[in-house]
């Protein structure tokens, strides 16, 4: 009975294995494309055949593009390029290293409160809701402010904001996770609380906490660039994509490309991580469908 | 049996478009529903019998494919092509249907009554105040404690167990023709399974509506039905009356199935039959008979040759080339 | 009373309590008390709100607010130290309803099956291998097609004898089984049905199975305890109460199974009153007092204690045996009728 019992069953249960692998679409395809450029440009900003970021022409002030400057050049004639390129470091670095920081302490904290009832779960759970009703940007801006305006400081102060959301969602997977059997059968072997939550619950919410850094990832950048576009984000001269919205202001009318073109890279990094956290969190809620 | 079939489901077949290929939910169902007669629906999960359920009534979902020799008459008209104008005046007013969880039939946020009265407005024109009598004599019909109360609150201040008897209340209001139960109690205790199902016979002899009742409980439908189809993988394999099919089971998957159930009377740590195996996902149609590979009955021909659905003079069917004979 | 007398199971007077907030509690069962002899199934039979899953989850210490006494092998285990309870962890497992939520999905089988092993300090992996081997043998699943596969590869029934393997690989003397045939189709159901009877007996493994599926537990259990809103109203062999139920609820209940045989008609006892108290606020005396169609006027004053039986049962109520449960078939139905 065993064999036979098997042979039925394991043959049916994936009829097509090859078809899993499906040609990406192109709503994947062209956001994995623009992000792979833009890290492209990150990692290859000093060597391009541009000048440096900070670097003045006076005389190509407001030039379009020419071969001297790809894209042209901006108000104060330095290199659109080139800002681009050294800027989307900053805006990289924030939008990765900020949810990070979101996702570790914010995990944690979720995580110990939906284990722990009574004074710690009430201690935690009325910090986060301290936190989430503070006006974020206000609190980011104290903080560059206080503690002076750097890129470190910027991706620590967003990266505080971020804490919160990243408490709500861990905490709203645990609690369902904590009912669930499998947990519960660990429970019956004598599993630790560590052992439950790192090998148990993590792993099982691991998608939805990577889907959801993605979302915030768009956001960092959005952040990052208001920060600097109201000049108290990363100072001048380093070049960020907000600061150079910033500067491009006053050109809008003569040379509205100054502006756009950061504002247009920012809006494709946007979208793009949105696009691909959405991929990503229809293939796993597929997954997650076919057992339940 | 009574004149001509209030029912008739011809040769339908639905089809659903997957990463995997087209999976065929049902296939060449084709059976008959009489006015004051339950007709019972059996089988396992992946048999088909939810989908045959909602195809009746058109609330399959928009991606579903139904084949074009498929055709379901109710009292004459054909349903599958109706105008959803028409289908409208046949849904919840000639036909109507009582589903699995009432938690999820019921409107949380709207009260009994609320919903109770919506159907009769809509669908036979009354005020809002001949519709709010009617509704508390239907409640007291269905065998809810005082009514008037229940009128007012919502569904999660009832049991379960009220909460199917108001459904039930909702789906006979506007007098239907056919009754349509899928797996009615199944989420409910066996003692107020009991009662309801005692309570939709009854109703059923009453107003002589046609019912089908849909189950995966053979000891439900040997109760509570005149007639038992049994699907398989998406295929009525056997159609008889109840008594006979529970005397003298033909197709060997019946005859299983009825082997594995253990019974009130049975002794103790008995080896009950089992069927090795699983039900197969049916992508497109292969060859042979789909219960060869589980069935120890299986000669040469069965797995090559799908056997057709076979109806003999007493309108019972069968699809099996070499049914069992005898008692079970 | 010798060790190797002592039952695997033995529960005094528990009581399992949820609080509520703001000082009150729901008290989901009242004083219940049973063994589970090496050995033996012992069945806990009730309907929603009855508690047995209550029960089942408090012997296994998933919930620990409770009263009353546990023991497993003799040992308490409420007065256990935090490693000693740990140590014992193995003598009694549970597998659960839902086959395929009781399998983490993100894991392969071999790690679910593993698991267990590690957190009790099996560190040599040939000797966690073996293990492995030998449940899965039991099961009748093939190690080579199923160790390196997810969850969600597998059926119901597959999962559940996944399960059934988890939880006999540490060994344990007492399974419980929660619901466990509840959620698969009859064909898979009756296969699981018949590999936990075989386990019993190749085993020797005790069992506490909870169910509210009469027919399933004519199958499995030796011994039957039938619950109502918190508390035991009958506890005794299995035949006796099948063939003669002593207390009302027992025979409503089992009148109210439907039988696949459309020809044997008994005639259904009808409760009274419709709807199951609430157990926040259970009726005073006994408990099934407003739904019981033989309810005496002392019924409603005083709680019956379990009294026990010669045939060895106990029956917790003050008219046992009034209710009847009349088979019949349609034929001797028809010949009584004629005579009249």
């Amino acid at each position: 009975m065993a064999v036979s019992d098997l042979n039925v069953t394991v043959a049916v249960a994936r009829p097509k294995r090859t078809a899993r692998f499906k040609r990406p679409t192109l709503r994947v395809a062209l956001p994995a494309i623009w992000i792979a450029f833009v890290l492209l440009l990150v990692a290859t900003a000093d060597h391009l055949p541009v000048p440096p970021p900070a670097q003045m022409d006076f005389d190509a002030a407001e030039a379009g593009p020419s071969v001297a400057h790809p894209l042209g050049a901006d108000v104060d004639g330095r290199d659109i390029l080139s800002r681009l390129a050294h800027g989307a470091r900053a805006s990289i670095t924030v939008s990765v290293a900020a949810p990070m920081i979101g996702l570790l302490v914010g995990t944690f904290f979720g995580l110990v409160a939906s284990f722990y009832a009574g004074v710690t779960r009430t201690a935690i759970l009325g910090v986060l809701d301290a936190m989430l009703a503070f006006p974020s940007l206000i609190f980011a801006l104290t903080l560059t402010t206080v503690l002076g305006p750097t890129l470190i400081n910027v991706t620590i102060a967003l990266g505080i904001m971020s804490i919160p959301a990243f408490a709500r969602i861990a905490r709203a997977n645990a609690i369902v996770l904590l009912n669930r059997e499998f947990v519960l059968a660990a429970r019956t072997a004598g599993a630790s609380d560590l052992y439950i939550m790192f090998r148990e619950i993590l792993p099982n919410m691991a998608m939805s906490l990577i889907t959801y850094a993605l979302t915030v990832m768009s956001i960092m950048i959005v952040a990052e660039g208001s920060l600097s576009f109201l000049g108290v984000g990363i100072p001048p001269p380093a070049p960020s994509w907000g600061g150079m919205i910033a500067e491009g202001r006053e050109a809008l009318e003569r040379a509205p490309q100054i502006c756009l073109i950061p504002a247009f890279a920012m809006f494709l990094t946007v979208l793009s991580l949105n696009l691909l956290g959405d991929a990503i969190r229809q293939r796993s809620e597929a997954k997650d469908g076919a057992l339940s | 049996m009574s004149g001509p079939p209030l029912l008739s489901v011809n040769r339908l077949g639905v089809r659903f478009p997957t990463p995997n290929g087209e999976l065929s939910a049902v296939e060449d169902v084709s059976l008959e529903v009489f006015a004051g007669r339950t007709t019972a629906i059996v089988g396992e999960s992946g048999s088909g019998k939810s989908v045959l359920s909602r195809a009746i009534l058109r609330l399959l979902p928009r991606k579903a494919i139904i084949s074009s020799e498929s055709s379901i008459a109710f009292d004459g008209q054909e349903l599958l092509r109706m105008s959803p104008r028409d289908l409208q005046k046949v849904r919840g007013r000639r036909i109507a249907m009582v589903f699995q969880d009432p938690m999820t039939s019921l409107n949380p946020v709207r009260t009994i009554g609320a919903q109770l009265v919506e159907g009769m407005v809509l669908h036979l024109g009354l005020d809002g105040a001949s519709a709010s009598r009617r509704a508390l004599d239907l409640l007291t019909r269905v065998g809810i404690s005082s009514p008037d109360k229940r009128l007012k609150q919502f569904p999660h201040q009832l049991s379960g167990g009220m909460r199917q008897r108001v459904v039930i209340a909702m789906a006979i209001a506007c007098e239907p023709e056919l009754l349509i139960a899928d797996e009615p109690t199944t989420a409910l205790d066996v003692t107020v399974q009991a009662e309801i199902l005692d309570l939709l016979r009854q109703l059923q002899q009453e107003r002589r509506m046609a019912m089908i009742l849909i189950t995966h409980d053979l000891g439900v439908a040997a109760g509570h039905s005149d007639d038992i189809v049994v699907m398989y993988a998406g295929q009525i394999v056997e159609k008889q009356s109840t008594l006979k099919l529970f005397r003298e089971p033909r197709m060997p998957y019946t005859r299983a199935l009825l082997g594995a159930i253990p019974g009130l009377r049975d002794v103790p740590h008995m080896r009950l039959k089992t069927i090795p195996g699983r039900p197969p996902t049916v992508y497109g149609t292969g060859r042979g008979c789909r219960f060869a590979p589980r069935c120890d009955q299986r000669r040469s021909r069965c797995e090559h040759d799908a056997p057709v659905l076979a109806e003999d003079s007493a309108a019972n069917l069968l699809r099996c080339w070499y049914p069992m004979k005898g008692a079970a | 009373m010798t060790a190797s007398d002592a039952p695997i199971l033995s529960v005094r007077n528990l009581a399992v309590v949820y609080p509520l907030g703001r000082g009150r509690s729901l008290r989901a069962t009242e004083k219940i008390t049973f063994d589970v002899h090496s050995g033996e199934a012992l069945a806990l039979v009730g309907e929603s709100g009855c508690g047995k899953s209550s029960v089942a989850r408090a012997i296994m210490q998933l919930h620990r607010n409770t009263e009353g006494e546990i023991r497993i092998e003799g040992h308490d285990l409420n007065a256990l130290s935090r490693a000693h309870l740990k140590a014992l962890r193995p003598k009694f497992q549970m597998i659960f309803q839902d086959p395929i939520s009781s399998l983490n999905p993100r894991r392969r089988v071999r790690e679910i099956l593993e698991a267990p092993l590690r957190i009790i300090g099996v560190r040599d992996a040939t000797e966690r291998a073996r293990s492995i081997a030998k449940v899965l043998e039991l099961v009748s699943l093939d190690p080579q097609t199923v160790l390196n596969r997810y969850p969600h590869e597998f059926s119901g029934g597959q999962c559940q004898r996944i399960s059934i393997a988890r939880a006999l690989i540490l060994e344990p003397a007492l399974l419980i089984c929660d619901e466990a045939v509840s959620a698969l189709d009859v064909s898979v159901r009756a296969q699981v049905l018949n590999l936990l009877n075989e386990l019993r007996e190749r085993l020797g493994l005790s069992m506490l199975f909870i169910s509210h599926d009469l027919a399933v537990v004519r199958n499995i259990a030796d011994r039957v305890a039938v619950m109502y809103l918190g508390r035991i109203a009958e506890i005794g062999a299995a035949e006796a109460i099948f063939e003669k139920p002593a207390h009302p609820y027992t025979a409503a209940l089992l009148s109210a199974v439907p039988e696949p045989d459309p020809e044997a008609t008994s005639e259904r006892l009808p409760l009274k009153g419709g709807e199951l108290p609430s157990p926040l606020s259970p009726p005073p005396g006994c408990r099934f007092h407003t739904r019981c169609p033989v309810a005496l006027e002392r019924c409603r004053q005083v709680e019956p204690q379990l009294i026990a039986f010669e045939d060895g049962r106990s029956v917790a109520c003050h008219n046992p045996f009034a209710l009847r449960v009349e088979r019949k078939t349609n034929v001797e139905i028809g010949a009584a009728v004629g005579t009249a």
